[in-house]
């Protein structure tokens, strides 16, 4: 148990993290962005826009950059244990498997936080 | 093409008792062209994005001026923008001679157009110069970036809008849309103070402005977001919500009343129909009560269940934690609030056609085929992942379903499609309060019923 808190502690403080999700539902509009890395040399990770009523967009990032969208988006600590009251505007964020659920017009700080983060993957998508 | 693909699709469906009486589901799935019923058209996909061409021009263009104007009059903001791409040592950026000084702005301004039209949901022909995120990020917030998407927002907004049909849509079809929901109640076996504490929170139901949001807030912006949602969220409690461009997708009745009446339903059901909007009186679950026992508590109990059939909707929910029971407030990771909502859709849409139209057996298929011709026919995902059960089913196992919309399709009954009716399950009266706060949720998303 101790170890894997150590893991979990090591890949938020470096960094390091392997990918993360985001999982947005508007109404009948349903979005995924999935921050990752790639086995490619010159782009080494890349940030995937997948939606119901969208064509998809993949955007190339450099390291720099991944591991930025990776830690904004792994800093999200919300205190809803679900997302009852704005489950038609609601979002899930995945960091290596742990969740954060949060509400895309609510007024906690983390729901401010999610939207910082969706206003920044939507200018380079 | 896609008529071509259309016509096969309509003919490929045909049933024993005529085309789309089986397979509307499929014939409803087929996305990326106009379809047009004898109330109005629904247009997906590409199709829908490229209708958008004028006012994404409208609307990139004024965002250039914009930014140009930004660029001059706010030293701060161009310093945000030379940091957001690196350019401090560009010999034209690090000038402070003026026709240099214009060079760097011309630079800084076609890339400052390619994030900002981003932001706004034009999509990009060519690929982005790769900027600094964490610098990127200081600019979003910046005042001067963040006025010049507002306005943009606010202008796209009023490129798209669409007056004569809105009228329509606020003056005709939300009243009725609500009357109709309001007589649902009515018609419901339940508790009288139940009955009208539920009329009572239907009646006040807010209607939003042209825009997405209250506050322009659109975190996932875009011209083309055609979505329209009701809203629980804090300061716009019990509001139901339409984005601009939704009447741009649609002006099919069919598809505007079924969209209308899914998202206002979602004021009562499972979940929402245990919290009060204000001092009216709301559903008390039983405190401890298992699913089961809730879902029979609710007036519309009988008609719950039968959407969990297999024979029906098959609506699923997620395991609890512990892989025991599932959530039991139907808030979270749970069909069962989308599966209802699309079924009090349904009753209230089968009885506006009836009361507006007598269309032939061939317009109410086209017509109710529009009824969910939304865009997402993907098939059926988990229920951590999105809440709607797989596109297809909501129209072939609720709409279809439906004998009213049956009758009026000129069909006769689907084999192994169960419809729910509503029968007399009376609701829970003197039962114990609801607890403040909802239970955790499930952590598993696998489905079960």
């Amino acid at each position: 148990m101790r170890a894997k808190m150590l893991i979990w502690l090591c890949a938020w403080i470096c960094g390091s993290a392997g990918a993360a999700e985001v999982r947005v539902i508007y109404g009948e509009k349903v979005s995924r962005f999935t921050i990752e890395k790639v086995a490619a040399e010159k782009e080494p990770a890349r940030l995937v826009f997948n939606s119901n009523q969208d064509p998809g967009r993949t955007v190339p990032l450099n390291l720099e950059n991944y591991e930025y969208l990776l830690k904004k988006a792994g800093a999200i600590r919300s205190a809803y244990k679900d997302t009852a009251k704005c489950r038609r505007r609601s979002v899930t964020i995945e960091v290596d498997g742990k969740t954060t659920l949060g509400c895309l017009v609510g007024k906690q700080p983390s729901d401010a936080q999610i939207r910082d983060l969706l206003g920044l993957m939507s200018m380079v998508l | 093409m896609s008529l071509i693909l259309s016509v096969i699709l309509f003919i490929g469906a045909a049933g024993a008792d005529g085309p789309l009486c089986t397979g509307l589901g499929s014939y409803g799935c087929n996305l990326d062209s106009e379809h047009a019923d004898f109330t109005g058209k629904t247009v997906t996909g590409r199709q829908f994005v490229r209708g958008f061409i004028k006012a994404r021009e409208a609307v990139a263009l004024s965002t250039g001026q914009r930014i140009a104007k930004g660029l001059k009059s706010d030293a701060g903001f161009r310093q945000l923008a030379i940091k957001a791409w690196n350019l401090q040592e560009l010999p034209e950026c690090r000038s402070t001679k003026k026709a240099k000084v214009a060079e760097c702005n011309t630079i800084l301004q076609t890339l400052l157009h390619e994030v900002a039209t981003r932001q706004l949901g034009i999509p990009a022909a060519e690929p982005l110069a790769q900027p600094n995120l964490a610098a990127l990020d200081e600019l979003k917030n910046d005042k001067t970036y963040s006025a010049l998407i507002k306005d943009g927002l606010t202008q796209a907004a009023d490129e798209v809008a669409l007056p004569k049909e809105e009228k329509k849509l606020r003056e005709g079809i939300i009243p009725e849309v609500v009357a109709q929901l309001i007589e649902q109640i009515k018609a419901a076996p339940m508790d009288p103070g139940l009955r009208k504490g539920l009329i009572e929170k239907v009646s006040a139901m807010k209607i939003g402005d042209k825009m997405c949001t209250s506050d322009n807030q659109l975190s996932v912006p875009s011209i083309v977001l055609s979505s329209s949602y009701y809203s629980w969220d804090e300061g716009e409690r019990n509001t139901f919500r339409y984005c601009p461009s939704l009447l741009s997708r649609t002006t099919s009745e069919f598809q505007l009343v079924f969209v209308m009446a899914h998202e206002m339903s979602h004021s009562i059901d499972p979940c929402l129909i245990a919290y009060p909007a204000g001092a009216e009186k709301s559903l008390s679950y039983t405190a401890g009560a298992d699913r089961a026992e809730r879902q029979r508590q609710n007036p519309w109990g009988e008609v719950l269940g039968c959407l969990r059939g297999a024979d029906s909707l098959n609506a699923l929910s997620a395991p609890a934690s512990d892989g025991s029971n599932p959530s039991h407030d139907f808030c979270a990771k749970d069909q069962i609030s989308e599966a209802f909502a699309d079924w009090m859709a349904t009753e209230i849409l089968s009885r506006y056609v009836a009361k507006h139209y007598q269309p032939t057996a061939a317009q109410a298929r086209e017509g109710y085929a529009n009824a969910l011709r939304l865009g997402d026919c993907a098939p059926a995902k988990d229920v951590g992942d999105d809440p709607h059960p797989a596109m297809i089913d909501r129209i072939d196992r609720i709409i279809a379903a439906h004998p009213k919309v049956r009758e009026q399709m000129g069909c006769g009954p689907q084999p192994g499609v169960r419809y729910c009716d509503i029968k007399g399950t009376p609701a829970a009266t003197g039962a114990a309060p609801a607890p403040a706060e909802p239970p955790a949720p499930a952590d598993e998303v696998k489905g079960v019923r």
